[in-house]
């Protein structure tokens, strides 16, 4: 016979799941940070919160991380509930803040054999520096650091005490491009180390190129959860095929496409096709008939941005 | 790694950051021994009677022991509760809360930091004392001072940690402990005796100058019995245990805005 379950029962982790959230809720004064929200990130996964600032994104982490009280719900991180936080969970966990700042005055080599003293069976001081690439940086003292430094030492920090579960909070604002590229490295070395991930981000490139899962919240409710690569259905919704025509050939040319919109500005075509597969094949064809190419041929699936702005500002 | 050793290691790293940082290293252990070199040089050769104090002493003799005081109040409570505001708006204490460390382990390698601190000050103050200006101490009242750094250098450290409370930005921390600790310094007679009535009575109120008084007595060639001030030391630790109360209730290791 099936029994109901109770709150209790759902929130308990299920085997290979790492952190099990229901109804989760939390207020400051009259402002509800978080209404509501249930999710399960498994063992093994990079799984990414994705956000507008303000979203909720933020209480949620320091919940889950014991840093914050909750009003309501059911939480449970790694068999424990982050409200009554102990020594031994505190050692499973590694954590980096949205905006900390490490005593400037010790060197990376220094810090890291500091906080490795913490925890009952820390990685070697040597291999976290080289995971991190800041061999060349040991005795570098913390305050002489760059910005994208800083952060791959608080990650380094946040893995010396060989953590079952990593919480990474919005870690590359205010990176450039190539800081931020080398940091995403370093995150999915950690995938192959075998750890549990949970990211919050504003960046969407960042979300795409490291999370299994991703949960969008906005105003402290969760609107889409799934995949990376499926979240609000990107998976089936139409392709849009790009290129460009040679000169000399006019849009009128081109062959019917069974119903897809074409989009024709000078030279440029953009189609929305049902299939791009039917599609490019009639395309080609039709190209070699008139032997002419498809200047700079792009299929394009939805991106995630469209996906996230469509889901963020759906009333 | 036991609690006690992790602690050891904690004090390691504590003594070492603060070698580094020659600002902190001026205001807390430059700043005593200029002050005395300046004051007894310039009034430490009169004779004067001190309230409270048998007989009379040189300037000199008097000075010795208030700016003992001084460097024994900048080393803990100025020193601390300076570096704990930095630490917790710049998230250090927050960042170090996630993980396994003990509050009570951070918080005695800080505190044996400060102390040791203290201690090196006051040591070089009676060095410089004795060379300069020819104030010694009697060895029998060795032990008493042993003492009175001690319960002085707890007593305001502990102070700092509910101090911190004060302060809600990173900017207001310096202002406030240099600000409230200067005060202290006048009113409590550090600098120069004080004679008005009113101003000993607010003082008497204070920390500061019970620490005077038992520190005075120590380096006093008149003082007659065991030396031990026991009412002095009594306020002291009444200030220090009451500061603990309150930052074991209030004490934050989060930015002040979280």
């Amino acid at each position: 016979m099936s029994r109901i379950a109770t709150p209790s029962d759902q929130a308990r982790a299920r085997d290979g799941d790492v952190i099990s959230v229901r109804g989760l809720h939390m207020s400051y004064g009259d402002f509800e940070a978080v209404r509501g929200i249930d999710f399960d990130v498994r063992c093994g996964e990079i799984f990414a919160c994705l956000g507008p600032n303000g979203a909720g994104k933020t209480t949620t982490v320091e919940i889950l991380e014991g840093y914050r009280a909750r009003n309501q719900g059911e939480v449970d991180v790694l068999g424990v509930d982050p409200a009554a936080p102990t020594r031994a969970w505190r050692a499973r966990i590694g954590v980096v803040l949205q905006s900390s700042e490490l005593p400037a005055e010790l060197s990376v080599g220094e810090l890291l054999s500091r906080y490795a003293g913490y925890y009952p069976s820390p990685r070697p001081v040597g291999e976290t520096v080289a995971l991190v690439g800041l061999e060349d940086r040991r005795d570098t003292r913390a305050g002489r650091l760059s910005g994208g430094q800083k952060r791959r030492l608080d990650v380094a920090l946040a893995l010396i005490g060989d953590p079952e579960l990593i919480f990474l909070d919005e870690p590359t604002t205010g990176f450039d491009p190539d800081a931020r590229h080398q940091f995403w490295e370093l995150i999915a070395d950690l995938r192959r180390l075998g750890k549990t991930v949970f990211l919050t981000t504003h960046y969407m490139e960042e979300a795409e190129a490291l999370a299994d899962r991703v949960a969008v919240i906005v105003a402290g409710r969760i609107v889409a959860e799934d995949e990376t690569g499926r979240l609000g259905g990107r998976d089936s919704a139409p392709c849009e095929i790009r290129f460009h025509l040679s000169e000399g050939l006019a849009a009128a040319e081109l062959p019917d496409l069974d119903g897809d919109d074409i989009l024709v500005q000078d030279c440029s075509v953009k189609i929305r096709a049902a299939s791009a597969e039917e599609a490019l094949s009639t395309l080609l064809g039709w190209a070699r008939e008139h032997d002419t190419s498809l200047i700079g041929l792009e299929v394009v699936r939805p991106s995630l941005e469209e996906v996230y702005l469509e889901l963020v500002h759906r009333p | 790694m036991s609690d006690a050793q992790l602690a050891v290691e904690e004090f390691r790293y504590e003594r070492k950051r603060f070698w580094r940082d020659p600002l902190a290293v001026f205001a807390t252990v430059s700043l005593p021994l200029l002050y005395l070199i300046v004051l007894a040089t310039n009034f430490g050769n009169h004779d004067e009677r001190v309230a409270g104090q048998p007989g009379e002493m040189k300037t000199s003799v008097y000075l010795v022991g208030t700016i003992v005081a001084i460097a024994i109040v900048s080393a803990t409570l100025a020193n601390l509760t300076v570096g704990l505001v930095r630490e917790r708006e710049r998230g250090i204490l927050k960042r170090l809360r996630s993980t396994p460390l003990p509050p009570s382990v951070y918080i005695a390698g800080r505190v044996g930091n400060a102390v040791l601190i203290a201690v090196l000050t006051t040591i070089v103050l009676i060095v410089l004392g004795r060379v300069l200006y020819g104030v010694s101490v009697p060895s029998a009242r060795i032990p008493v001072l042993i003492l009175t750094v001690a319960v002085g250098a707890i007593a305001f450290a502990c102070m700092a940690f509910a101090f911190t409370l004060a302060a809600r930005k990173e900017s207001a921390a310096e202002p406030l402990a240099f600000g409230a600790t200067l005060t202290l310094f006048f009113i409590s007679g550090n600098f120069f005796t004080v004679n008005n009535n009113t101003m000993r009575a607010i003082a008497n109120v204070f920390p500061v100058k019970h620490l005077n008084q038992a520190l005075v007595t120590v380096f006093n060639p008149h003082t007659t019995g065991s030396g031990v001030k026991g009412w002095d030391l009594a306020v002291l630790a009444i200030w220090g245990l009451a500061s603990l109360l309150i930052a074991t209730r209030f004490f934050r290791w989060t930015p002040a805005s979280d």
